[in-house]
């Protein structure tokens, strides 16, 4: 694959200030009602997505990272309307996606693809691997050669074999299924490709390799992508820029070399010092910053910030007064005492 | 030998129709007490399915031969009533897909208390209940009281792994098959589960068979590792050989296309190349198609287990292959 082909069309980066975001997301928030003793606790809902607001740009990858059950997941449902956003608004290419009907939503499909976290319990176990990859090609109204053809090319470049296509799910590892979602979301050559987790069950060389596919298409097709992971050195490979999301809302917004560079927000220190390192003696001396005090429920998340009961900075305004996204120019984040720039 | 608790030898397995190609062959390994070992390896290669033939996990398809001794029982080919008593008792697995480990239909704390009463007859549901409430806190779910009444669906990814886990250490089993046990939870989460598991292994001398793709996690947990390719161990050594001197190619392949937390390039270093299947596997070595040392004879000769210095691999160039150049940062 070349880089620089004549199909290049990834954007300058003056280009990228100007041109008009692909992803919009704005204010989305998304409540889930309470069941079990929740409910008998008083009925507040889960927000599991709090008021986030975020732009990808064409042909930009955008890294969200975050704790485990932060809302990713549910905000890129939300995003592909899987699940009814409570309010805020998504568009695509400006068009807002809530205002459309089933039909105009599965038009809009060709330009946003998915690639799931649960690569089994998303993949159709009674479908042929095959014919999976080939379900969204069916968008495009293609011939049924032009279709196996289009098809044997996807299992080329996720490395698989083709002899995966005759069989089904349960009869793959878990990283062949993960590059089944990855072949599938990919071939109908969307706009916006949301990954979740998309390499997590992949062994180093195969990541390394759909790393570099991703970004190749990325050069020469300008798409763009939602990369939702937690290696945090996956993320730093791949992302122009990098969101961490805690309990619902967006604590940091930066540049990646600003974000790993210099994390402002105290939540994004501590992650970045617990990433484990492949070499045994530097993980023997390791000191990552132990987060103490109990993970708040999102169903009652702390008042003023909603890190504070976790932060060893907190103050007394951090519990009176949730801080507002900011910026300094460099990063955008939510902290009365940010870490030094 | 009795702080040997699983002892794997000569591991086969074939699947129905597939010709009676095999897809895992000849794996033999070993776990001592309060020992962790990592199993690493192309996606692919026989890890999960190995470790589940182990527990007679398999579907009828497969066809296992070999042997596999825990604590000098064997456990292939033993009755389903044999292993059902042992395997969630004195072996604990925690499977790759969390969703599918779990019942839908069944509350989170219904799913514990019932894995440990299944075992412990005297156990009441509210004992067992208490204990579910500290198993969620030991896995570190937040507001566990509350999470107990909840469904799978309820749970983010990294919650239902995490419930998963804390299912497997429910009995305090004396070997814990861990298959990817980490890889949806953030880090912090992660450290902490680590922690715990690392604490459990040292206070209760549990063995734990570590499955991962996170050679940052094998650097900090495992004391020795096994690299699997293409069905076969092809390389076995202590962790910090594995990182210092690998001694197969596949291995240092592995350690060259880590993406470096500093200064990345553009590409990544893959290994190139399409892992095999076993319907369509090379001959002589079935790596040489994808390695830069083959040689005449890694075409015609299966390269067989032999030591080098500490470390034992499968390669022909074995002793000679040029000083591995380490290129993983150190901070
Ligand atoms: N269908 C649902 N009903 C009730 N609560 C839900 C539902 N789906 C998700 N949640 C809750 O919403 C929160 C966010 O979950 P989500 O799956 O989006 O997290 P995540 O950031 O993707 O986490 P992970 O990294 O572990 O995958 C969690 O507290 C979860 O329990
Ligand atoms: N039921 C089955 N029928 C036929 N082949 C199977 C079946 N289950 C697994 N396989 C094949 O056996 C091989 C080993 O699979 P296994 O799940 O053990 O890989 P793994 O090493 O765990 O990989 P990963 O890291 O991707 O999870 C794979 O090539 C897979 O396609
Ligand atoms: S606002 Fe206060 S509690 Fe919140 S992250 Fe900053 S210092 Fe910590
Ligand atoms: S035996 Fe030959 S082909 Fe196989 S790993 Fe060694 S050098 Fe490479
Ligand atoms: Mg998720
Ligand atoms: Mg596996």
């Amino acid at each position: 694959m070349t880089m620089d082909g004549p199909n290049h069309a990834s954007p300058s980066a003056d280009a990228k200030s100007i041109a008009p975001p692909l992803l919009s997301v704005r204010e989305l928030i998304k409540d889930f009602a309470s069941s079990g003793v929740f409910a008998l606790a008083g009925s507040n809902p889960i927000r599991a997505v709090a008021g986030v607001s975020f732009d990808v740009l064409s042909g930009e990858t955008l890294g969200l990272v975050g704790e485990s059950g932060c809302g990713k997941s549910t905000l890129t449902r939300c995003i592909l309307r899987l699940l009814t956003p409570t309010s805020g608004s998504v568009s695509l290419g400006g068009v807002d996606l809530a205002g459309l009907d089933a039909e105009a939503m599965r038009n809009q499909r060709k330009h946003l693809q998915v690639v799931f976290q649960d690569p089994y319990a998303s993949l159709h176990p009674r479908m042929r691997i095959g014919d999976i990859i080939a379900e969204p090609l069916r968008l495009l109204n293609l011939s049924r050669r032009a279709s196996d053809d289009r098809v044997k090319e996807l299992v080329d470049l996720v490395k698989l074999n083709r002899e995966h296509l005759e069989r089904f799910p349960h009869e793959l590892s878990g990283g062949q299924r993960q590059r089944v979602g990855i072949a599938r979301a990919l071939s109908v050559n969307p706009k916006m490709v949301l990954l979740d987790e998309p390499v997590s069950a992949l062994d180093v060389s195969i990541q390394a390799g759909i790393l570099n596919l991703l970004m190749d298409l990325q050069e020469r097709l300008g798409h763009s992508y939602l990369f939702v992971a937690h290696n945090l050195s996956t993320v730093r490979h791949i992302s122009n820029r990098v969101a961490v999301m805690y309990l619902g809302k967006i604590m940091e917004i930066a540049p990646r070399d600003q974000l790993f560079g210099a994390p402002r927000h105290p939540y994004t220190a501590a992650l970045l010092s617990a990433v484990p390192v492949a070499d045994p003696k530097v993980e023997r001396r390791r000191q990552r910053i132990v987060l103490s005090g109990e993970i708040p429920s999102p169903a009652a998340p702390p008042s003023g910030c909603r890190f504070r009961t976790r932060c060893w900075k907190a103050k007394e305004v951090c519990s009176t007064t949730e801080p507002e996204l900011r910026s300094d120019g460099a990063s955008t984040f939510a902290c009365h005492f940010p870490q030094a720039s | 030998m009795s702080d040997i608790l699983l002892d794997v030898r000569g591991l086969d397995i074939a699947f129905f129709g597939m010709a009676g190609q095999r897809s895992v062959r000849d794996v033999s390994l070993t776990i001592a007490r309060g020992e962790t070992v990592s199993i690493v390896g192309e996606s692919g290669s026989g890890k999960s399915v190995s470790m589940r033939a182990i527990m007679g996990l398999l579907p009828d398809s497969a066809y296992v031969s070999g042997s596999a001794k825990f604590l000098g029982q064997e456990l292939i080919g033993a009755s389903t009533a044999t292993l059902r008593s042992l395997t969630g008792s004195r072996i604990a697995m925690i499977f790759q897909d969390p969703l599918t480990a779990l019942n839908p239909l069944l509350s989170i704390g219904d799913q514990i208390s019932e894995a440990i009463r299944i075992h412990n007859r005297d156990v009441s549901r509210r004992e067992a209940r208490e204990r579910a409430l500290q198993l969620l806190r030991d896995v570190a779910i937040p507001f566990p009281e509350k999470r107990l009444d909840q469904y799978p669906h309820e749970f983010s990814g990294g919650m239902r792994q995490r419930v998963v886990i804390a299912i497997a250490i429910a009995n305090k089993p004396d070997l814990i098959i861990a298959d990817e046990p980490t890889t949806a939870l953030d880090v912090t989460v992660q450290a902490e589960v680590l922690d715990l598991l690392r604490r459990l292994c040292r206070q209760n001398g549990t063995g734990l068979a570590l499955i991962t793709h996170d050679l940052g996690v094998v650097a900090g947990m495992a004391e020795r590792v096994y690299v699997m390719y293409a069905g076969s161990i092809v390389e076995a050594a202590l962790v910090d050989d594995i990182f210092e001197r690998p001694a197969h190619p596949y291995t240092r392949g592995l350690l060259r296309s880590l993406p470096k937390m500093k200064d990345q390039a553009k590409r990544l270093e893959d290994i190139g190349g399409t892992p095999p299947t076993a319907a369509s596997l090379p001959t002589g070595c079935a790596f040489h198609p994808r390695c830069s040392f083959a040689t005449d004879v890694c075409r015609k000769e299966t390269p067989r287990l032999n030591s080098y210095g500490r470390s034992i691999a499968a390669c022909h160039l074995g002793g000679s292959l040029p000083a591995f150049e380490k290129e993983i940062e150190t901070a």
